[in-house]
């Protein structure tokens, strides 16, 4: 996964995304390895015009799908579905529109921190709000990252 | 850590500033609707002063709006999150946050870098041995 171009490149094109998952736990000192980034984009129809224009280049396609679908990374196809887990030549990339227990983008905006990650602002969702993601996700293989989680928060209470 | 973004109802700031903005009133006219002055209404937008729950109440009500204030559980310690803690190295962590935050995500890249290095000889032996 090439993290800092991506995120160069959906700067360049002023694309209003958030950043939460793995990496989101990168940026607060986890040890755990992600091979992929999740981000939350607003649905306005012009971020969605910036977001497909940004990723383009990249060849978006549905992750682990066979190839030769029909599938179009087209403004249309994001306006009529909501969260693509796609493979593009920058890595493999979790487009959402909504999230378990956090909902758009609107709704998370005010629960993040901004991060200069590769040199550029980047808002990332906080680490209670990432917990709370997660949490409420509720999948068995997030169990060990919440308690890391949870052990960072503890650490960074604690480290001045 | 960076601060926070504060765009919604995550501080009596960005409350008070949205409520006025919703109801198209300037500081000033929001503060003689509520029995106040300007300075207060400037104080708490700017987050120089904590108001009590009363006075916003009464400020969002000037602006047209209600506060309601809502108790939630508190997601308390999770037994079986905590099962995990333990085994958890911590060292690693803490070694984690002297690293810049770019620092902690090159790390992800070089591990990534290898995963990548590791599927491509795999790809190559599988193309020689088929």
């Amino acid at each position: 996964m090439d993290l800092p171009r991506m995120v160069a490149v959906l700067h360049a094109h002023n694309v209003e995304f958030l950043v939460i998952g793995g990496i989101a736990a990168r940026v607060y000192g986890s040890a755990r390895i992600t091979q992929d980034v999740d981000l939350v984009y607003a649905r306005s129809d012009a971020n969605i015009g910036r977001l497909v224009k940004a990723l383009a280049p990249f060849n978006p396609y549905p992750r682990g799908a066979p190839p030769n679908l029909p599938f179009e990374w087209s403004a249309r196809t994001v306006k009529a579905g909501l969260n693509f887990t796609l493979a593009t030549t920058l890595g493999a990339v979790d487009v959402l529109g909504e999230v378990t227990g956090g909902g758009a983008y609107e709704n998370l905006a005010g629960h993040c921190v901004t991060e200069r990650m590769f040199g550029h602002p980047t808002l990332v969702i906080s680490l209670p709000w990432l917990i709370r993601l997660k949490r409420a996700a509720g999948r068995v293989r997030d169990f060990e990252a919440i308690a890391e989680l949870e052990l960072l928060q503890d650490l960074q209470k604690h480290t001045p | 850590m960076g601060y926070y973004n504060g765009m919604n109802q995550t501080s009596a700031a960005a409350l008070l500033r949205e409520a006025r903005d919703h109801g198209a009133l300037s500081q000033r006219a929001l503060a003689d609707a509520a029995g106040t002055s300007q300075s207060v209404v400037g104080r708490i937008e700017a987050g120089l002063a904590s108001p009590s729950v009363d006075t916003l109440a009464r400020l969002v009500e000037a602006a047209g709006f209600e506060l309601k204030l809502v108790l939630e559980p508190g997601s308390g310690p999770d037994a079986v999150i905590e099962a995990y803690k333990p085994g958890i190295d911590q060292s690693l962590l803490i070694e984690n946050l002297r690293l810049s935050v770019d620092g902690r995500l090159q790390i992800n890249t070089h591990f990534n870098q290898a995963f990548d290095e590791v599927d491509r000889e795999r790809l190559k032996r599988a193309e020689r041995n088929p």
